[in-house]
């Protein structure tokens, strides 16, 4: 009898773990490590992007994949005529080279951030556009984790941005930059796979979105790394690397750039690597920075009307777990007065696929009673959803997801007073499940659903 | 309340009990406890084997008096982003290893019934273990020893290792 232990079997259960398994595996592992796996499989490829939440691919590394996907679908077949504001210039020109998004190295994206540094436009002077070239990274990841695409974009590239619409649940636009009059310019690319703009030109824009600076900042710092100023550190600004790599710190003032140096990689053990004066020519730039940010919401939404009589926090969980409580979407379609400013203690940044635990968020609209169910729960068990991709329409063919929704509904209608039986539980259930999983349907369907269940006790998407 | 016991059955139908306490380490088996309110009936966990289970129960035993890890959401985004691999205590060492024949095969039914019963810390422990199995190894040597096939053309191939070429000396 032979002493030798047989030699281990091949781990090949590893290939077939859930994605978010392999992601999660893969997240203990070395940055480097990290990225030298994606050579393994386009499983490892994919779970090793998963893990972009806040870690940002590098610059170079995002132009080689998703970058390659944009200009690969750049022909002339495409271009566009359509009339739009060219900030560089000042003027309204066509549109010179389009590019279209192809999403097939991406999962479907939830939403989209486009960034745009630009330079501040001033009616007395030309300034020359803030040059990317001195910052050694592009800010544009893709956080397959949240599945949010976020795109460094200057006006002057024409990036389009095509979106098919049943793949997008949210389209926000966040801004930071020196020519905030330019966003109708950007907007006015965004259209719906059949081409219908959905993004007219906003008027007024500026002075609404500005009410929420206080808010972009958390914003971002939430759900992607914060590629751009950081005032927190010492007086200086700090525009991290995809990796933290790297920083550039640059210190601004009334005079305009006055300091500006790339803080070389860290060293293992902490130490900084050399510092390296980079040469920005933007003197003439003053400090003001604006920071704009404007959502949307896709999902099957055929008529802008139908939505812009909707309050956005009437979508909050339902669409994508936005928190805009207050917020009337119609006021960016600048045709309709003005609104008051939402209370400042509002969270209006978007907890993307999940449910805000904001207080305030909650209780935004009056909840019904009949879905008083503890976020806690709410979360687990999308959670559960999202983790083995159970379709919402098959929901109760699971006995024990059903068991246990039916429960709490149970429970909370005793705890009410409420007779059980009169209740469409499954039904209440299901339109939870859907909102936990996400768009599923359009938006007129989740009316409908409502309607014929709740007896106009809106137990739809109002409730949240 | 947490002296009860609780009747699990697994995948093949075979009851296992345990405290109350000893199941809540399981966040799942926690929130329906919480739901079910006081019941005789067993939870079915048709995910998991018997085997497996008494092998997570063990581990939920050893680690009863540990606090409960915080949720995702109360953690730092970036930190946790961050993880290390190296910090594995002598007891989780063994217990993860478990019988040399049957360490792979086990593991992965370890972290699946982990994931499953929403046990963080044993997922983590389990997903540490493979983490360092994986470092230092070049992708033949990981597609080596895990059995997997290499499904990029070769082109793919060649522009992923461009792509990963500031990442050569890893």
């Amino acid at each position: 009898m032979s002493h030798f232990s047989p030699p281990r079997p091949p781990l090949r259960e590893l290939q077939s773990l859930p994605s978010e398994l392999l992601a999660e595996i893969l997240s203990h592992l070395p940055r480097k490590t990290l990225f030298k796996t994606r050579e393994v499989s386009k499983t490892f490829h994919l779970a090793a992007m998963q893990l972009t939440t806040t870690r940002w691919i590098r610059g170079d590394e995002f132009e080689n994949s998703i970058g390659r996907a944009l200009s690969a679908h750049r022909s002339d077949r495409e271009l566009d005529t359509r009339t739009t504001f060219r900030p560089s210039t000042g003027s309204i020109e066509k549109v010179i080279s389009p590019v279209r998004l192809d999403w097939k190295w991406l999962r479907k994206p939830k939403a989209i951030i486009c960034f745009s540094h630009l330079r501040r436009l001033d009616s007395s002077e030309r300034v020359e556009p803030f040059d990317f070239s001195y910052i050694p990274f592009h800010p544009t990841a893709y956080d397959c984790k949240t599945e949010v695409l976020t795109l460094r974009t200057d006006v002057s590239h024409n990036v389009k941005i095509n979106i098919r619409t049943e793949k997008l649940s949210s389209l926000y636009i966040s801004w930071t930059g020196w020519g905030a009059e330019t966003l109708p310019g950007l907007l006015s690319y965004i259209a719906d796979e059949e081409d219908r703009i959905f993004a007219k030109p906003l008027r007024n824009i500026q002075q609404e979105v500005l009410h929420s600076f206080s808010n972009m900042i958390k914003f971002d710092g939430d759900h992607i790394a914060p590629a751009y100023f950081d005032s927190s550190i010492g007086g200086m600004n700090t525009i991290r690397s995809p990796l933290d790599d790297y920083a550039v710190k640059f210190c601004l003032s009334d005079e305009g750039c006055e300091r500006f140096e790339k803080v070389g990689r860290e060293r293992e053990g902490g130490e900084q690597g050399e510092k390296e004066s980079v040469d920005v020519p933007c003197r003439s730039l003053r400090i003001e920075e604006v920071k704009m940010r404007v959502g949307f919401i896709f999902g099957g939404m055929k008529d802008w009307k139908e939505v812009r009589k909707k309050k956005l926090s009437a979508f909050s969980g339902g669409f994508c777990g936005t928190t805009f409580s207050g917020y009337p979407l119609g006021r960016y379609h600048g045709d309709e007065p003005t609104p008051p400013s939402p209370p400042p203690s509002v969270t209006a940044f978007p907890t993307l696929g999940k449910v805000s635990k904001s207080p305030e968020a909650l209780h935004a609209t009056p909840r019904t009673p009949r879905l008083r169910i503890h976020n806690t729960r709410f979360e687990t068990l999308s959670n559960k959803l999202a983790q083995k991709s159970i379709d919402p329409s098959e929901i109760f063919k699971h006995d024990f997801i059903r068991d246990y929704l039916v429960n709490i509904q149970r429970k909370d209608a005793v705890a009410e007073g409420e007779e059980t039986k009169t209740r469409d539980v499954e039904k209440e259930c299901m339109l939870l499940v859907r909102r936990v999983v996400g768009v599923e349907r359009g938006f007129e369907d989740f009316k409908k659903e409502r309607d014929g269940v709740g007896n106009g006790r809106g137990a739809g998407i109002d409730a949240l | 309340m947490s002296d009860t016991l609780v009747t699990l059955t697994s995948q093949e139908g075979k009851p296992e009990q345990v405290p109350r306490r000893i199941a809540e380490r399981s966040t799942l088996l926690k929130n329906m406890l919480e739901d079910v309110g006081e019941s005789n009936q067993p939870i079915p966990l048709p995910n998991v084997s018997h085997k497996i289970l008494k092998r997570v129960l063990e581990y939920c035993i050893h680690h009863k008096d540990d606090p409960q890890p915080p949720s995702d959401d109360d953690k730092d985004s970036f930190d946790s982003s961050r993880k290390r691999s190296d910090d594995i205590d002598e007891w989780d060492q063994k217990f993860i290893k478990g019988k040399e024949e049957e360490h792979n095969e086990e593991l992965f039914q370890i972290i699946l019934a982990a994931n499953y019963l929403d046990i963080k810390p044993l997922l983590d422990l389990g997903c540490k273990t493979v983490a360092n199995m994986i470092k230092g190894k070049s992708p033949e040597q990981i597609r080596e020893m895990f059995n997997i096939e290499n499904d990029f053309t070769p082109e793919e191939e060649d522009q992923i290792r461009r792509e990963n070429e500031w990442a050569a000396d890893a």
